[in-house]
């Protein structure tokens, strides 16, 4: 069953009353979210899969209880943030290392380019990963998500002040960590 | 030279600034190189949160979904009970404003007849509405059942009561009927409110 017309809203209160197609229709619309989020919480496509699985699967489960006149993409982003730490946790003997390995991209231009784009690209995903769970979070939602200040602080039902001082810390966290990598992306373009 | 705004060129990067502040950071970023180097190094390190780590192709939506679709558990029937409660708690608000209707159509018939009958409208017919107020007449009834003797001051309490009937009825009777229905709903939207889920009933694990 399909439901291209159907509003949001009309799909939710189906879904609620059992409707499993609808929660389907839901699913398909916020899963590319979804999944963003997780990967750049978990950086790692397997465990971001296991992690939007399981959030979705709770999401369901609670459903009931969602309250139609709020925000269900926020709604779902904050179960998907309990997922990933969750998945996170579980998977604790995973070193930064592995997720270093895990996190190389596929192709990139020439072999020079290549290797230095894999170093990079470890590098700041070993950055990220090394932030404590609240404040990547905040990162991830802001940076990747684009998510405004107010909606970070409804998600994760924190204060607007702690949002923009989560985010503050984070970005001068990441700049120290990630400093020999600013200066030589600076001298590759000068 | 005035305070350095490094504090809030995050929030200004992201669009989250308005107003006074706005304004301020804006100015103070014209003229100080220091704080327009801070605001170049954060738009450097979201450059490169984006491009060094690009997303990753994704299983398709289609095959997630079946995948999902297997795993989702039977979410349990709602019991009878609570689906009969459920209609219940919802049927009180519409029951205080039926009754509220009930009300205020009642004493308005009640209201016109008084009038018609007090102007001759209604004939013979309107010897059963009451010819003036009752008050003093009931208490004055109850003091003889007594036996108690009203003095001059308890008559003038009585002539006052008749007063008040014959002027505040009207507003009195109503506004008793109106403060009880507004109470039984105030009640109401309280119970409401303490059984809410709050934020939606999933809390965040590990902030």
């Amino acid at each position: 069953m399909t439901f291209p017309a159907e509003t949001e809203a009309g799909l939710v209160k189906k879904a609620q009353e059992g409707d499993r197609s609808a929660y389907g229709e839901l699913v398909r619309r916020h899963y590319q979210g979804v999944m963003t989020v997780v990967y750049r919480l978990c950086g790692d496509v397997q465990l971001a899969e296991d992690a939007a699985q399981d959030a979705f699967i709770q999401a369901w489960q609670h459903l009931s209880s969602f309250q139609p006149a709020s925000s269900l993409r926020n709604w779902l982003y904050r179960i998907a943030v309990n997922a990933a730490l969750d998945v996170l946790r579980r998977k604790s003997e995973m070193t930064l290392e592995d997720v270093q390995v895990l996190m190389l991209p596929d192709a990139g231009p020439g072999p020079e380019g290549l290797l230095l784009q894999q170093e990079r690209a470890a590098l700041v995903q070993q950055a990220i990963m090394s932030l404590a769970p609240a404040s990547r979070t905040v990162l991830v939602l802001r940076e990747y998500e684009g998510l405004s200040y107010q909606e970070i602080a409804v998600t994760l039902d924190i204060p607007l002040g702690t949002v923009m001082s989560r985010l503050n810390y984070v970005r001068n966290r990441l700049r120290e960590l990630l400093e020999p990598v600013m200066m030589s992306t600076e001298v590759e373009y000068a | 030279m005035r305070e350095h705004v490094t504090e809030w060129l995050g929030a200004y990067l992201d669009g989250e600034l308005q107003g006074i502040r706005l304004r301020q950071v804006e100015v103070h970023l014209e003229d100080c190189q220091t704080c327009q180097a801070e605001l170049e190094d954060l738009q450097e390190l979201s450059s490169l949160l984006h491009a060094a780590v690009p997303v990753k192709d994704f299983i398709p939506t289609d095959r997630f979904t079946a995948q999902l679709a297997l795993r989702l558990p039977r979410l349990p029937e709602v019991p009878l009970r609570k689906k009969a409660f459920e209609i219940g708690w919802w049927l009180i608000p519409a029951g205080v404003l039926a009754a509220w209707v009930f009300v205020q159509v009642l004493l308005l018939l009640s209201g016109l007849v008084s009038v018609a009958g007090h102007a001759g409208l209604l004939g013979r017919h309107a010897t059963w509405i009451p010819a003036g107020p009752q008050h003093g007449a009931w208490m004055a009834s109850l003091a003889g059942l007594l036996e108690v003797n009203l003095d001059e001051g308890g008559n003038l309490i009585l002539q006052t009561l008749d007063q008040i009937e014959l002027f505040g009825t009207d507003m009195l009777v109503p506004l008793i009927w109106q403060a009880a229905l507004g109470f039984v709903y105030v009640g109401w939207l309280l119970l409401w409110w303490m059984r809410s889920p709050r934020n939606n009933s999933i809390p965040l694990i590990d902030q």
